[in-house]
């Protein structure tokens, strides 16, 4: 049994005065304990929304699926109070911006320490009342229970320093502090699964490798599921244990890693690898994928990346198939609904089959930032 | 910059500030059409008389000499004296002002004490009907003078509840159910815009607070609703209404000064429309300095309240 | 080269497609009509005051003068002297609505003036004319009327200068910081490289694009002088006695709350709803024009 599994999800934002905008539209996503799973795709492809989706955080969407499955318990059938103790305490979330992500008038080590009160393994009062007098009164007791947990989390993160760190405020760290902090107080209460929402985006080169890094050392160590949302498949690649590919609100390809990047059929996912500077196969010059992702009120009938596919065809406006290449390795894409293998798609001729992939449009690669 | 050199700083700053009042109304002064003197004496004043005022306003000396008594007076606290009882400006300010105090922080605290939890209420609450309630009522707080809801309040309030005098004021050395029950009336009268403004402004801001990152955050760790609400975004979305309310004193000034005529009460409000009619110019010019140094220092106070209470401002930086 | 908005046109630099949703914003909303219907009710009354006033605001009746009373003859009562409330009403908005109109236009030019310049020239320049302006927010606004009272005597004009005078610095901080904004956009610095002098760059570039938040100024400051007009007059430091003002009136009713409550009454209803209406569209300006914050002067 996987850990989180997820079935024909579909998320709409209603919209008053127009047209409802379905940002995922029936995808299947599952992760099973203790690996990294990546959910990759640009700008728009409803990854975000969709890792959203796992807290139950979405207020103002209409979420629905078959399935939604952590741990075998359906998240949607439980109550809001139940769903608490779902968060923090079995599924932390690590957010984009850290700066805005973090409480800007409370310490950081405060921010760990809450949910090390709220949902670890510490004996601490967390009524209502203790806790405000906490914040606006006395402060967290530096040899409370929780807050020796916050300072050890944090050197768990690879903080030097920790007890420092901890009682600084968020603007006085670096992004890539604060993302460690992020991480921190997302383990604050043992979690089996964290979701990370681009956890590296805002961060340089070098500062991200770390951060990957580190997430890749808590999974193996402490045990705990990754679901990795990135734009990056150079970040899945050297981090994932297997990945889902979304476009424009549906799953495009997924599988294991290795399977995706050694044997990746879907004409999307081949366009990606073509567009990873480096860590990928292709190697030579960068290219990118002509055209840019159809707006989600305005996507085209069947496959949404047809208007854009080298290798579309009349099937393509059919509803998605699903193709299993390999264990575990599943494609959404017609080609393969006859059988057998279409061969090479040239994506050197990318006008070749479309006439609208005249690549006049926005140039859209893999490296957009996610709104 | 450290903390006691940017207090110092801006304590410099504000006497710059009240140094150039001063001045201005040393000119102002000066600058009356005909005779200062004039002004003190009434239209129809005998000759002799006006050259002793002037003289003991010391307005036959040159100007410069002028100046620099009028200045070091003011630094040694003395506004001078009352034309008409005689009585230092110093202590006939400090007379009047229980009332005027008293009016003007009851009136403060009702405010506050409605608006806070009213701006909360309709934030979280938003476009249901608590939400349509309170800015109702504060669109209506803001729209309406002082004196007019005093007014109102005077012939509904007052007349229904006897317990209530309707005018007057009682010291607070009398005890505090009589001053209270004195005081309440043009304290709500005062209190009802300024809690109008607060509403709206504390409603903006936690809505703008609602929608921040660190909400969803705070949510995303699984920790009761109210928590986040009080927790997490009761600081951040009272900070803005902290840096106004400095200003806002301008307004309950205004405001009290007409209620206090409303409800016949003995403070500075009558002292100063007093004074005109009985052309008392040296308590005018005395109000408007002590009330000039009341602001700016007041308007330092909330500063340095914003900067201990907002951990991104470092002593110096950006406001 | 100008303001570059693509193709929209533009009403004083502001950008038409804004006045369109300004059109929708009051349309659409109940609250902003009413404000616009009642502001521009009492406006109406007040510029034809003399044709709608159905009684002189100064004739007496003496038979009424000892027993002020609300009859058919008079829907809104007399007051003490036997005066027609209604009329002098009517009256009492041209001074209550041309004061307020006065004092925010002169608070504005005189503000945005400094503003604009502080905020454009920086430096020095900026240091020394927000400092003076610091020291305009010192001075009480009611006080700077008491003072101007007692020094020249009671007037229109000292009314008008010392509502000014309080809304000097708002005006001056709000354009200072729009210019701040504005001052390293784009346009301006190419304004700048095809050589058009300051005073061209600020009045053609960098003013218009002020415009929108320094409108939702004006009008919450045109409801801010009203109360303002209308406190002075109530203490009897407003404009002359005689004249028939809202706060005037009131001011003269208390004397005879006991025998004629309307009179402290319905000046203060007009009064309210004016301010009211003049809020609430500049509350749909305010959203119209995606301009933020609330504070300010009195």
């Amino acid at each position: 049994m996987s850990l989180l599994d997820i079935e024909d999800l579909s998320i709409t934002f209603p919209v008053e005065g127009g047209p409802d905008v379905p940002a995922v539209e029936g995808i299947d996503l599952s992760v099973e304990a203790g690996e990294i799973h990546g959910l990759v795709g640009e700008s728009g492809s409803g990854k975000s929304v969709t890792a959203r989706s796992v807290m139950r955080l979405l207020d103002d969407a209409e979420v629905g699926a078959k399935r939604f499955d952590y741990r075998g318990e359906d998240l949607y059938d439980k109550s809001e109070a139940e769903m608490r103790q779902v968060r923090g305490d079995e599924i932390g979330m690590v957010f984009q911006d850290s700066l805005s992500a973090l409480n800007p008038v409370m310490t950081v080590g405060e921010q760990i320490a809450e949910v090390v009160r709220h949902h670890g393994d510490v004996e601490e009062s967390t009524g209502l009342l203790s806790e405000l007098r906490r914040k606006y009164i006395t402060g967290t007791s530096t040899s409370a229970p929780s807050w020796r947990r916050a300072v050890s989390l944090l050197e768990t993160v690879g903080i030097p320093d920790p007890e420092t760190v901890a009682t600084s405020y968020p603007h006085q760290l670096s992004g890539g502090q604060r993302q460690r902090v992020m991480i921190a107080s997302a383990l604050g209460g043992d979690p089996s699964l964290i979701v990370a929402d681009e956890p590296t985006t805002a961060l340089d080169v070098t500062v991200e490798a770390g951060i990957l890094g580190e997430l890749r050392r808590l999974c193996d160590e402490l045990d705990v599921a990754i679901l990795l949302i990135t734009h990056d498949l150079g970040v899945v690649a050297e981090t994932c244990d297997s990945v889902t590919v979304m476009y424009s609100g549906s799953v495009m390809e997924r599988g294991r890693t290795d399977q995706l990047f050694e044997n990746p059929v879907h004409p999307y996912t081949k366009g990606l690898l073509r567009s990873i500077p480096e860590g990928a196969s292709t190697g030579g010059e960068l290219t990118t994928i002509p055209g840019s992702a159809p707006e989600p009120t305005d996507r085209p009938d069947g496959c949404p990346f047809r208007d854009r596919c080298p290798a579309a065809f009349d099937a393509c406006s059919e509803p998605l198939p699903e193709h299993v290449v390999d264990d575990g390795h599943v494609s959404h894409c017609h080609l393969y609904t006859e059988g057998d293998d279409p061969g090479e798609v040239t994506w050197d001729a990318p006008a070749a089959t479309n006439g609208s992939l005249d690549g006049t449009t926005e140039r859209t690669h893999t490296e957009v930032t996610d709104g | 910059m450290g903390v006691k050199r940017y207090v110092a700083k801006r304590t410099l700053q504000a006497i710059g500030v009240v140094y150039v009042v001063a001045t201005a109304v040393f000119v102002a002064v000066r600058s009356v059409p005909g005779d200062p003197a004039r002004l003190v004496l009434g239209g129809n004043a005998e000759p002799d008389e006006l050259a002793a005022v002037r003289a003991e306003l010391g307005l036959d000396q040159p100007i410069h000499v002028q100046y620099y008594r009028w200045m070091a007076d003011l630094a040694r606290g003395d506004l001078g004296d009352s034309i008409y009882t005689g009585q230092s400006v110093g202590a006939s300010i400090a007379n009047a002002a229980e009332p005027t105090l008293s009016i003007g922080l009851v009136g403060i605290t009702i405010a506050i004490l409605i608006a806070i939890p009213a701006g909360i209420v309709s934030a979280t609450r938003r476009d249901r009907w608590e939400d349509y309630v309170a800015t109702g009522v504060a669109f209506l707080g803001i729209s309406m003078p002082s004196f007019w809801i005093g007014i109102v309040l005077l012939l509904t309030v007052g007349t229904a509840v006897p317990a209530i005098p309707s005018f007057g004021y009682a010291s607070i050395s009398e005890g505090v159910v009589p001053w209270l029950s004195h005081v309440i009336l043009p304290a709500a009268a005062v209190g009802l815009p300024y809690a109008g403004i607060i509403t709206r402004m504390t409603r903006s801001s936690m809505l703008e607070v609602l929608s921040e990152d660190y909400m969803q955050t705070a949510r995303a760790k699984g920790l009761p609703p109210r928590l986040v609400l009080f927790k997490h975004g009761l600081q951040n979305a009272l900070m803005p209404v902290v840096t106004v309310a400095g200003i806002l004193f301008a307004l309950l000034l205004g405001g009290i000064v007409a209620v206090e005529m409303v409800f016949g009460v003995q403070g500075f409000g009558r002292l100063l429309i007093r004074s005109i009619e009985r052309q008392d110019f040296p308590i005018v010019q005395g109000s408007v300095i002590v009330v000039s140094i009341i602001f700016v220092f007041m308007n330092l106070f909330v500063d340095l309240l914003y900067m201990s209470i907002n951990p991104k401002i470092k002593y110096g930086g950006g406001a | 080269m100008s303001t570059d908005y693509g193709d929209a046109d533009t009403f004083f630099g502001v950008r038409l497609d804004r006045f369109e949703r300004l059109y929708e914003a009051v349309a659409g909303d109940y609250k902003a009509t009413f404000g616009l219907v009642t502001v521009t009710l009492f406006v109406l009354a007040a510029i034809f005051a003399p044709e709608l006033a159905p009684y002189d605001p100064m004739a007496q009746e003496y038979a009424i003068m000892q027993a002020p009373s609300l009859s058919s003859a008079h829907p809104l009562g007399t007051d003490s002297f036997g005066r027609d409330l209604l009329s002098r009403m009517m009256y009492g908005a041209r001074v209550s609505l041309g004061v307020s109109l006065g004092a925010v236009t002169i608070g504005a030019v005189v503000g945005v003036s400094l503003g604009v310049v502080a905020g454009y020239f920086g430096g020095w320049v900026d240091d020394a004319l927000m400092r003076f302006v610091d020291v305009l927010w010192a001075f009480p606004w009611l006080l700077v009327a008491i003072m101007l009272v007692a020094i020249f005597g009671q007037g229109v004009w000292n009314v008008i200068a010392a509502i000014a005078f309080a809304y000097i610095d708002d005006f001056a901080r709000l354009a200072r910081g729009e210019v701040l904004s504005i001052r390293e956009e784009e346009f301006v610095l190419a304004a700048k490289n095809i050589g058009l002098g300051d005073l061209g760059i600020m009045t053609e570039e960098v003013l218009p694009n002020a415009v929108a938040p320094l409108i939702v100024q004006f009008t919450v400051l045109i409801a801010r002088a009203i109360l303002a007009e209308s406190t002075l007059s109530f203490l009897g430091i407003g404009v002359k006695p005689t004249t028939p003002t809202w706060g005037a009136l009131l001011g003269q009713g208390r004397s005879l709350i006991g025998q004629a409550w309307w009179i402290s009454i319905v000046p203060g209803v007009a009064i309210v709803i004016t301010v009211l209406g003049i809020n609430l569209f500049g509350d749909a300006l305010r959203d119209a024009f995606d301009v933020r914050g609330e504070g300010g002067s009195p």
